[in-house]
């Protein structure tokens, strides 16, 4: 029992690290450009579900690189410069990811 | 036993019947009803331990399932699951085991987003692969069928899951037939510990219930189990880790008398 009770801390305490490794990873991407598009987006309930959203969204060639808020139901998306982002596109991959879009916030 | 008219009724009539069951609020599970992204690669695994008593003779368990998911579609996920297990009985040596892999596919019936809540509904059905990598697998196919229901409003999560597991379903032993019933429910608070939610705590509370029939000659026997698992789950956008104690609160068996003890698991979940 000892053994097993050993083993589980070791396995949180290397996740520990490792969640904590992804958050900073994450929060170093939050620039905010010119072209940067926000968007609601409905049905993400988990940090889990954002990864989900963002690798579906930066399939589409105008967009450089996106990032979800399950907090804030939001989806952030740079646009490459020269480039025009669809809607139909966007709304096309939010569905893959099994998630709504709902509509525009601000430019 | 032969899979004949009955059975197909059977399992039509329990399709029918599972969300009724739901319904009436009697379990749930976790991530139930709910379909992963397309193209969403999710890895899992477990570290279970436990104890087993039948008499005087304890038997130790410790098991490491590996779960492999992806998204085929949004609506359609396949799943594969395999099992490492180990067994001590009383003071014998240690027993390895690796399990048959387990195939499941779980499709989207219904899934309503909205601003305070989403809810999906996904059936699933599953069934061993009997290789015989160990002895301890069993040696025909067992097939199972599920109904899962999730809701989720905003930062609460309810999941309730229903599973019926056919025994041997082509008769390929002597005695078959008996089968198995498992309600799972989950009760979850998703908190988050950074602003922007990066990384989450859930407490969570699991309720587990199993009904087995006995496989022998006396099939009005049947063994059932109910426990009661509180644990918390860590969450990043990639990766989730998990804990939780599973508590016997009820147990009756009265063809072998086996005692169950409280089980811990401690689980990792990467998704790329």
């Amino acid at each position: 029992m000892r053994k097993a009770t050993y083993v589980m801390m070791a396995i949180f305490l290397s996740g520990l690290v490792s969640v904590g490794l992804f958050a900073q990873e994450k929060s170093g991407r939050q620039e905010v450009k010119r072209d940067t598009l926000v968007f609601t987006v409905y049905g993400m309930d988990c940090p889990g579900c954002e990864g989900g959203l963002e690798k579906q969204v930066n399939k589409i060639p105008s967009v450089s690189s996106s990032e979800a808020s399950w907090v804030r139901q939001q989806l952030k998306v740079v646009v490459r410069k020269d480039s025009v982002l669809k809607r139909e596109d966007l709304e096309f991959r939010v569905k893959k990811a099994n998630f709504t879009l709902e509509g525009k916030k601000q430019e | 036993m032969t899979l004949n008219r009955c059975h197909i009724a059977f399992f039509s009539l329990l399709l029918l019947m599972l969300p009724l069951v739901n319904g009436l609020g009697q379990g749930i599970s976790f991530d139930a009803g709910l379909t992963p992204a397309q193209n969403r690669l999710i890895v899992r695994t477990q570290y279970r331990a436990f104890s087993t008593a039948e008499g005087t003779n304890t038997t130790r368990t410790k098991m490491v399932p590996v779960v492999v998911a992806y998204g085929v579609r949004p609506g359609f996920t396949l799943m594969m699951r395999n099992m490492y297990m180990r067994q001590t009985m009383g003071s014998n040596d240690a027993m390895n085991n690796l399990m048959d892999p387990l195939l499941l596919a779980k499709f989207r019936l219904y899934r309503k987003n909205t601003a305070n809540w989403v809810l999906g509904v996904a059936p699933h059905l599953a069934t061993n692969v009997p290789l015989g990598f160990s002895d301890m697998n069993p040696r025909s196919w067992n097939p199972e069928v599920g109904m899962n229901i999730s809701f989720r409003p905003r930062f609460l999560s309810f999941d309730l899951s229903t599973v019926y597991q056919a025994d041997d379903l082509f008769a390929q032993n002597e005695f078959s037939g008996g089968g198995e019933f498992r309600v799972n429910s989950a009760f979850s608070s998703v908190v988050p510990l950074s602003p922007g939610g990066e990384i989450a705590i859930a407490p969570v509370l699991e309720m587990n219930y199993l009904r087995r029939n006995n496989e022998g000659m006396d099939r009005s026997l049947f063994q059932q189990l109910l426990f009661v698992s509180p644990g918390a789950s860590l969450m990043s956008s990639l990766l989730t880790l998990e804990m939780l104690l599973q508590v016997p609160v009820y147990q009756q068996d009265p063809v072998s008398y086996t005692d169950q003890g409280a089980r811990i698991i401690a689980g990792l979940k990467i998704m790329f």
